[in-house]
């Protein structure tokens, strides 16, 4: 795990991608934020039928299907 | 409501009237985009209908805005599946949310802050939240460092039916709980079709955290379940992300760990592909699979005296379990529309999915179908 972590934080000092070159991210495909909210509703009916929940934001509780 | 309106307005004001440019400098507009969405979900004994809507501005000064608008009508075939009696009920849930956002420019970085709350009203049961967030961008936004803390209150009431059939909500002695989250998350680009983001979340939960309705069987007794007062989550996930500028694929994998103060252990590996199909439409594909260990004061009945089990609890998602869950979804940009009259449509985005979950709890299989206008503006 730190070889991991390590690795993530020599690799982010070494990377550049100028904004012009990240055409590709900003598609679609590659951008998702754009189905936020279709996403907060499939992570809703999860945290309502599952034990787990949290990582993306929710804290749990916020209705009434403990 | 007409205040959750008027902050809406004053933030939409102050977000567009702010003098120095930013975000959109080269015609100096108010961007956004406006949603519509309907939610449906269907299993055995639950069903749910959610529409909602949501508003998203960006001001060319680096303010934002957001508001948002839920209604839940869930029909149940009890007030909480899996409980004794079976008796059809249905409970209508509002829910509004509001935020707002500013990013300071720092030169070599950019600083985002931002501020959101929530309510969320049913007839028996009320949450009020609310978060602080902020983003720190640094490398031309190679690099994004973001930090979240999110507070939740629940108060949580029970129906009773009165003797004239009418049902009524009660207050059932101190069942409130409290809810902080701490998250992290790091997102680092990585090359041009590649970026990745892991993150870690810590939940303290306190209070009331069992179901008003839900009862259990204690030897030859049924008593309302019982949970700790206390609960602790840990949350690690990770998201790698990959384009494949050949075929026009977009490649997502995600992974999330968990583990908490009352044995639950769950793993959830899930992968998505985006498939541009031609040139306005695309095609999604959504494999998740979750797979948690059994609480530990969790049994179908239980054994001994009352007072011999100090927490109860027949809830299936206390029980170990696994899913598979597979979807579907299709997304068209009416450009179609162009140089019609319903041109202003053109840059609009419609979207269906389907998704099936197939779980061995006791809840069982279960639809999830969405249906959705996105229209950029």
């Amino acid at each position: 795990m730190k070889r991991f972590v390590l690795a993530l934080t020599l690799l982010a000092g070494c990377v550049s991608v100028a904004p012009y070159e990240r055409e590709a991210l900003a598609r679609p495909q590659s951008d998702i934020t754009s189905e936020a909210q279709a996403a907060e509703f499939r992570s809703h009916v999860h945290d309502s039928r599952e034990g787990a929940t949290g990582g993306l934001g929710s804290t749990g509780g916020g209705c009434g299907c403990n | 409501m007409r205040f959750a309106l008027s902050a809406l307005i004053l933030v939409t004001a102050w977000t567009a009237a702010t003098p120095d440019a930013r975000a959109d400098e080269s015609s100096g507009t108010v961007t956004g985009t406006v949603e519509v969405l309907g939610n449906y979900y269907w299993e055995r004994s639950t069903r749910v209908v959610a529409p909602s809507v949501a508003l998203t501005l960006e001001g060319p000064n680096g303010g934002s805005v957001h508001a948002g608008y839920l209604v839940d009508s869930i029909t149940s075939a009890s007030q909480a599946a899996g409980v004794i009696e079976d008796v059809r009920f249905t409970e209508i849930r509002h829910q509004g949310t509001l935020g707002g956002g500013y990013e300071f420019d720092l030169g070599d970085m950019q600083l985002q802050l931002g501020i959101s709350g929530r309510v969320s009203r049913e007839p028996d049961y009320l949450s009020v939240g609310g978060s602080l967030s902020a983003a720190l961008s640094l490398a031309q936004r190679t690099t994004i460092f973001r930090l979240n803390l999110g507070y939740v209150h629940d108060e949580v009431r029970r129906f009773t039916t009165t003797s004239d059939g009418r049902m009524e909500s009660l207050t059932f002695g101190k069942r409130n709980f409290d809810a902080l989250a701490l998250s992290v998350s790091w997102e680092q680009i990585l090359s041009p079709t590649t970026y990745i983001e892991v993150g870690y979340q810590y939940g303290y939960l306190e209070g009331y955290l069992a179901n008003s309705y839900r009862q259990v069987r204690v030897a030859s007794f049924f008593v309302d379940e019982e949970h700790p007062g206390v609960r602790r989550r840990h949350t690690g996930i990770a998201h790698l992300s990959h384009f494949v500028r050949r075929t026009g694929t977009g490649l997502h994998l995600f992974y999330r760990a968990y583990l908490d103060s009352w044995d639950i252990g769950a793993l959830t590996p899930e992968a998505r592909i985006y498939q541009q199909v031609s040139r306005f439409a695309q095609l999604r594909v959504r494999y998740r699979y979750y797979r948690q260990t059994r609480s530990f004061f969790y049994e179908e009945e239980y054994e001994g005296t009352v007072e011999e089990n100090e927490f109860v609890t027949n809830d299936p998602k206390m029980s170990a379990f696994h899913s598979h869950l597979l979807g579907f979804q299709f997304g068209l940009q009416m450009a179609f529309l162009e140089r019609t009259a319903l041109d202003v449509f053109r840059r609009a985005w419609l979207d269906l999915s389907f998704e099936y979950l197939w779980q061995t709890s006791r809840f069982g299989n279960a639809v999830i179908a969405q249906a959705g206008v996105r229209v950029p503006f």
